[in-house]
């Protein structure tokens, strides 16, 4: 045992990451590396750390809401979180749950202080709750995110557009299930002026059957320079394969629809179930 | 009118787009219906780089391939010229085993002749996706 403790500190580190690195989605793998000595820890700790999950609910209250930011806080693990997802509980009354009021102080103090978020996940996020607009609460992670899933973000389409604009590095960007309000177009907001430009890389969206919103967005972006797009359900489809004429290299699409919706129902009917 | 289930119809056409090298279609049971349709797209391409159809399959699909794919993909392919590659989408947990299984099905077409009209077999590769990627595919 003495010798093979020697033998990983002689091991290069770069190849200690790489061979770490090829479990990252093995997590109980990665947990038995990071007990077995401190250069393993090393290794795994960014991958166990990687993505940071905020549930509305959970059996252990230690880990339900915002809470897990406190505890990563503590023990000074932030900085080592490159993506959050905010998930919400199927069965809920209470409406959303990532608002302003479950923010504390020192939640929201660690929220703020997280830098380096990469990906940003958000389930049902309503725009309406943040009276002084979502900006204040997203906008540190402007410099870095590259990856935004909105998963039923109900919303103005203009509210949606100003939100997207906010992250000028975005190159992936998956909108599912958007529900747009009819109310009278929201006062833009003066506070974060959002960065003009047009999307590129990346695009998801499923389900997006209200006319002009694309157009309205593509018009009020100067264009898009989506290389991927995957589309499903998506009303101004040729729109947007005009729009990228010129730099659509893939196009990912769904030709028996009713089907496929029946399967990803009953398959989150039962994710959430479980 | 579009509803859902409706989501690609004959107003859709890919010739403005000058780099379009793939086009990905999910794999479904009801594959045969819907070669109309493909074929139809595939027609509008102009593309001069375009060369690659992908079939997309979850985990499920592996057990219940899609009836009737190489008729379907042979009447594309009569229209343009393409690679044919198969990519599994799923969990890493389960990855392995289902693309095993996708490779014998696959093996079993081309020694069938499914596939005697492509210059090659088809390639199969697998790509491991998240819970959430899962979740919206």
């Amino acid at each position: 045992m003495r010798t093979m403790h020697r033998q990983t500190h002689r091991f290069p580190t770069e190849i200690l990451e790489m061979v770490v690195a090829c479990l990252i989605s093995d997590i109980p793998s990665l947990k038995a590396c990071a007990t077995t000595c401190f250069a393993w820890y090393n290794a795994a700790a960014p991958h166990l750390h990687h993505t940071l999950i905020l549930r509305q609910r959970h059996p252990d209250p230690a880990h339900q809401g915002l809470k897990p930011l406190s505890e990563l806080a503590e023990l000074g693990l932030l900085p080592l979180v490159r993506g959050v997802q905010f998930r919400s509980y199927v069965f809920n009354d209470n409406g959303p749950w990532v608002a302003p009021r479950f923010f504390s102080t020192q939640s929201r103090d660690y929220w703020l202080t997280l830098a380096g978020i990469q990906y940003l996940t958000v389930e049902d996020l309503d725009f309406s709750m943040f009276e002084t607009g979502v900006e204040k609460y997203s906008v540190h992670l402007s410099p870095t995110l590259q990856s935004l899933t909105l998963i039923h973000p109900r919303c103005h389409p203009r509210q949606l557009l100003d939100f997207l604009r906010l992250f000028p590095k975005l190159d992936d960007i998956r909108l599912i299930n958007c529900e747009f309000s009819d109310e009278e177009d929201p006062t833009p907001n003066t506070l974060h002026a959002p960065i003009l430009g047009s999307f590129r890389g990346n695009l998801t969206i499923r389900s997006l059957l209200v006319d002009g919103v694309l157009r309205d967005f593509i018009a009020a972006s100067g264009g898009a320079r989506f290389i991927e797009m995957n589309l499903y359900d998506v009303l101004e489809m040729q729109l947007l394969l005009e729009t990228c004429a010129e730099t659509l290299e893939t196009l990912r699409i769904y030709p028996n629809g009713l089907l496929q919706f029946c399967k990803r129902f009953s398959k989150s009917m039962l994710r959430y179930l479980s | 009118m579009q509803w859902i289930g409706d989501p690609l119809t004959d107003r859709f056409h890919l010739s403005y787009n000058t780099v379009l090298r793939t086009l990905e279609v999910r794999g479904s049971h009801l594959f045969q219906k819907c070669g109309r349709t493909l074929k139809k797209l595939l027609s509008t391409i102009t593309s001069p780089v375009f060369n690659e159809v992908v079939i997309v399959f979850a985990g499920e699909d592996v057990y219940c391939p899609p009836l009737g794919i190489a008729g379907v993909l042979r009447e594309m392919y009569e229209i343009k010229k393409f690679h044919l590659v198969y990519r599994l989408e799923d969990l890493e947990s389960s990855r392995e085993s289902n693309l095993r299984e996708l490779v014998v099905v696959t093996q079993k077409e081309v020694a069938s002749g499914s596939f005697d009209f492509l210059p090659c077999p088809p390639l199969v590769v697998s790509r491991a996706v998240t819970r959430d990627e899962v979740y919206i595919m």
